[in-house]
């Protein structure tokens, strides 16, 4: 029996949901045209790179380069925490892991991709944000909303997508950074494009970028009822990455895509406060390799595939032993194969993508469960196929009226995964199929007003970790885990009225079955259970507002958001019944200012609030609010140098994240930007 | 127009930002605390109390730090362990208006203290020996006022938890779990003399492992080790130690996964009642004989739960006077209270509780 991932009185949809999914694709149905109306498109491949979520039926926030660098973002959790829905949980200062929640799921429940290609492993344990560093982002793209059909495992409570190379005009150009700041962090990079011919049919781009930090912060210990320097906080990292782009063909634009990055990073391990690790360090290693082919042959008919390789590397080094006790090496490989086309009647037009998908993952690691109980090497492998359809139509039902156009975009993926471990001599299957409908209401001719839905199933197959993880005495995983369903429902409005001023809202409500829990057993060994429900629900607003101040030459933009979320626990366990999801606060919002000066200075002053958030299942227990508020001043020095001062939490708010892991108090730095462009 | 709707927008995200937090979790009980029952909900950081007269359970009526794992009666003044904050707190009590926090000691980096050992409740200098999983120590120190002594640790075997006071002897277990070869080693015992607070002795376990608990037995010069085992291995095994020559006298190859807490014995039957994976076990204490129904492979059992890891009874007290038996069972949440009828534990009243019920009973006064 094939789950449909979603409760069973929507299964009955399915037979009229896939009816109307086919129906546009039938040739009788449809003729071809040479291209769809431009303006009413989105990309199909690209499926929410569009910059006007207006035109994006589930909720999405973008954030560019230009917001990134006015906002003073020091690494990737920092951007994305600019957006509504999201949560950060720092484990410490610059050094210590940042991993992101989206709408309360945690940050296994949310993938993760870099143009496009997932970070997240099959081991687990989400991706670390606090790694990437902002300089290498050109766009970051927040998708809320379990969307399964369209990105598979793990997109339950969204997407974030960490856009570093786009298409580049400039014939050539060259950047390069240096920051300091504080707990003594030195940061730099150089990045380097160049098209090497004049019709860019070839370029390519390479990056380098390097941080050290001694992670040296003081924070208030109530242990100790006293001030305390973090310790054994440092981190080294290093990283580089390759692009090119190759159009071979002058009359055509087929298009070869390479792209290689890699990053290592060694860091101290500082534990929880009241188990310190001193001597305790962590050695990653990752690196992402990525061929794309795409061949446009007709302007109607198009095809695209990706292979990507993926390898990562962790090192655990423990305190009182100080040589490796614990590695895992994740090796991954995936295949995409989609063929897209172009169609139009005289009532619609649109586009219609079928995918396929292969995927292998291979985990070898010292921490797995062997026979009869005992803890060692093993291997545990993943193998998958997926096959998509989706696609995207406008309807216009008045022929010759603009004012009402209805976008639809389903999406339909069936998932066949087999997961072996041959310590045990276990070989799973697992069926998924998800399914997914977008919807977009134009009642206007300027889009002044856009109504949004979109429902739809998503799901996450158990870790690697959460299935064979073993460490003796803390911590056994279970093979017997199903996976984590969930559907959603989101509705939203986008209205503009004015150029200056966009206002958008939502309300989502998505509910999970079979929610993995890890909770203690006998001897105090945690372990994993399928125990769990949950369902979340709430809103989220964004108010934006652009003004030119030409008198005084001066753009001013804000954004400003607020989310609510109810994360309710849905087991039945009385005592957590109805009970808000550890650390999800229940309200949040963030706004964000900046005055540019025409060819000038960018002031920015952003801040954020975070609820109170519950420590414990039964909520009896909960970290109290806190508002932050930072800002940063950019000034151009000379013709292609500017600088940027930056001060994070001004006030000095004494906050913490998660309980037992200190952060730093107010921070500050510099950064120098040289920037070299020629077209 | 469009000013004041950006008015009331922003009046209306301040009020909601401003949302009050929340006051603190609190099941109301009035009533005299009197012979009731309390323990601790380690996942919730709480203290639950339930009423023996009334059968009514009050899942919440104290807050604790992280990992409750330990409650001492001393004093007047109830002391809980907490293992995860490194910290004890101390609860003043009054049997008509209940616990009261006065104080709370940090033990220091490090430590993962498990339980707390009074020495001497009658006593006139109060002090108490708290074995630190993480430090492989015991600590020693005051409890009135609740503060560290100048006194010296003292060393322990490897991961030092559970303990037991015989005479001028202390009795501490240690687990022994070896952090480089991922196994439980052979427990150990250390004996400490309680004048000098110097170790006097260590006793190997041999094939015995996870000495979770201990119970002394004065009349008998005995302690009894619970060798709780490794998880999931139904290897446990009791074993007997004699305190006159601290020498193993006796094993009691008993399987699951035992572990004791004070008040699980039956001081008229001469019954242990001990907790673990898939049920209760039990042994009679004075003829070393195994009580319940063996299940091949899992082991003796007195009250039979599920077989899967999963299914975790963590606590067994005896009430004496009601000839009840009260039980955690925490894989489920639940509370429970069996009768005996005959030879046979029988007719299970259940209450729900919060997370992860700790099977310390303390029968306050």
């Amino acid at each position: 029996m094939i789950s449909l991932g979603f409760p069973g009185r929507f299964d009955t949809l399915l037979p009229l949901f896939l009816i109307f999914f086919l129906f546009p694709c039938f040739p009788g149905f449809s003729q071809t045209v040479e291209s769809p109306a431009p303006t009413e498109r989105l990309e199909v491949q690209d499926y929410y790179e569009e910059r006007d979520p207006r035109s994006v039926p589930v909720p999405i926030t973008i954030i560019t380069q230009e917001e990134i660098r006015a906002g003073g973002a020091r690494n990737a959790a920092e951007v994305v925490a600019m957006a509504p829905g999201v949560t950060l949980n720092r484990y410490g200062g610059r050094s210590q892991a940042t991993l992101v929640s989206l709408r309360g799921f945690s940050s296994d429940q949310v993938l993760i991709l870099m143009n496009g290609k997932k970070l997240n492993t099959a081991q687990g344990g989400g991706v670390d944000l606090s790694l990437i560093p902002s300089e290498n982002l050109i766009r970051v793209e927040i998708l809320r909303g379990g969307v399964g059909a369209l990105y598979g495992s793990g997109a339950m409570g969204g997407v974030i997508n960490l856009v570093t190379a786009d298409e580049d005009n400039d014939q050539e150009n060259l950047e390069a950074y240096y920051g300091l700041s504080s707990e003594n962090t030195h940061e730099a990079g150089v990045s380097y494009g160049k098209n090497w011919d004049s019709q860019g049919n070839f370029s390519t781009t390479l990056g380098l970028h390097g941080l050290y930090s001694r992670g040296d912060y003081t924070f208030y210990s109530p242990n100790y009822e006293t001030i305390l320097t973090r310790e054994n906080a440092q981190v080294l990292l290093g990283g580089g990455n390759l692009n090119a782009q190759w159009k071979p063909f002058r009359n055509n634009a087929t298009q070869f895509g390479f792209s290689l990055s890699h990053q290592s990073s060694q860091r101290g391990v500082p534990g929880m406060e009241g188990f310190t690790t001193p001597r305790a360090n962590l050695e990653d290693h990752f690196s992402l390799g990525v061929l794309d082919l795409e061949i446009p042959w007709d302007g109607i008919n198009n095809l695209t595939s990706s292979a990507v390789l993926s390898r990562q590397f962790r090192k655990y080094k423990k305190d009182t032993l100080l040589e490796t006790m614990d590695s895992h090496e994740n090796t991954g490989f995936e295949g995409n194969l989609t063929y897209h086309r172009v169609s139009k009647s005289s009532l619609w037009t649109g586009l219609a993508e079928i995918a396929l998908n292969g995927t292998y993952q291979k985990l070898d690691s010292t921490a797995l469960v062997l026979g009869g109980g005992s803890e060692g090497q093993g291997l545990a492998f993943r193998q998958g196929f997926s096959v998509l359809a989706l696609g995207t139509w406008s309807f216009f039902p008045w022929k010759d009226s603009p004012y009402f156009i209805l976008d639809l975009s389903p999406a339909l993926r069936y998932n066949g995964t087999w997961t072996e471990f041959p310590q045990e001599g276990s070989n799973t299957r697992q069926d998924q199929i998800s399914w997914n409908m977008g919807l977009l209401l134009t009642p206007t001719s300027t889009r002044t007003l856009v109504f949004k839905g979109n429902l739809g199933t998503s799901y996450h197959l158990p870790s690697f970790d959460d299935l064979f993880w073993l460490d003796s005495g803390f911590a056994l995983g279970n093979p017997s885990l199903k996976p984590e369903l969930g559907w959603n429902l989101d509705l939203g409005v986008v209205f503009q009225p004015l150029d200056w001023l966009k206002l958008e809202g939502g309300y989502y409500r998505q509910d999970v079955v079979d929610l993995i829990h890890w909770n203690p057993g006998a001897g105090g060994v945690w372990r994993p259970r399928n125990l769990g429900s949950a369902l979340m629900t709430g809103g989220e607003t964004e108010l934006q507002i652009f003004f030119d101040l030409e008198k005084i030459s001066l753009y001013w933009e804000t954004r400003l958001n607020y989310t609510y979320l109810l994360a309710l626990n849905q087991e039945p366990i009385p005592a957590n019944h109805d009970k808000q999801l550890p650390y999800t606060p229940g309200h949040q919002g963030t706004f964000s200012t900046t005055f540019t000066q025409y060819d000038g200075y960018v002031f920015n002053i952003s801040g954020s609030y975070t609820g109170y958030r519950y420590t414990t299942e039964a909520n009896t227990v909960f970290l109290p609010s806190y508002f932050l508020l930072d800002t940063t001043l950019t000034l151009p020095v000379f013709e292609k140098w500017e600088v940027s001062l930056f001060v994070k939490n001004i006030l000095g708010t004494p906050y913490i994240s998660r309980q037992f892991y200190p952060v730093p108090g107010l921070e500050a730095g510099f950064k120098i930007r040289m920037k070299f462009h020629e077209n | 127009m469009k000013i004041k709707s950006l008015q009331v927008f922003f009046v209306l995200s301040l009020v909601l930002l401003g949302c009050s937090q929340p006051t603190t979790y609190q099941t109301p009980f009035s009533g005299s605390y009197s012979q009731k029952i309390l323990f601790a909900h380690g996942l919730d950081q709480t203290l639950g109390l339930f009423d023996p007269e009334g059968g009514t359970l009050y899942p919440h009526v104290e807050n604790t730090e992280v990992a409750p794992n330990h409650l001492a009666f001393s004093q007047d003044s109830l002391f809980v362990t907490n293992s995860l904050s490194g910290s004890i707190q101390k609860y003043s009590y009054n049997p008509q208006t209940g616990l009261r926090f006065s104080q709370r000691l940090f033990l220091g980096d490090n430590k993962n203290p498990w339980m707390i050992i009074p020495l001497d409740p009658l006593g006139i200098s109060p002090k108490a020996y708290i074995p630190c999983y993480a430090s492989n120590q015991i600590l020693i120190i005051s409890l009135s006022p609740l503060a560290l002594t100048n006194l010296p640790s003292i060393p322990t075997g490897k991961n030092p938890q559970s303990g037991a006071i015989m005479g001028s002897k202390l009795y501490v277990g240690n687990i022994s779990f070896d952090d480089k070869l991922f196994q439980y080693s052979p427990g150990t015992i250390t004996v400490v003399d309680t004048f000098t607070d110097q170790v006097i002795s260590t006793i190997t376990l041999d094939s015995a492992f996870n000495p979770q608990s201990l119970i002394p037995f004065p009349g008998l010069n005995q302690v009894h080790v619970v060798c709780t085992g490794i998880p999931g291995k139904n290897d446990g095994v009791i074993v007997i130690i004699d305190t006159l020559t601290d020498e193993i006298v006796n094993r009691l190859l008993i399987g699951g996964s035992p572990s004791w807490h004070e008040g699980g014995l039956d001081p008229v039957r001469k019954e242990i009642y001990l907790s673990g994976i898939g049920g209760i076990q039990a042994y009679n204490y004075e003829t070393s004989t195994i009580l319940g129904t063996e299940y091949p492979s899992q082991g003796y059992f007195l009250i039979k739960g599920d077989d899967t890891l999963d299914d975790l009874w963590s606590g067994a007290f005896y009430d004496k006077n009601r000839e009840k038996l009260y039980l955690c069972r925490s894989g489920e949440n639940k509370f429970l209270q069996y009768t005996r009828v005959g030879a046979v534990w029988v007719t299970p009243l259940s209450w729900d509780t919060l997370n992860y019920p700790q099977g310390n009973f303390i029968l306050l006064p």
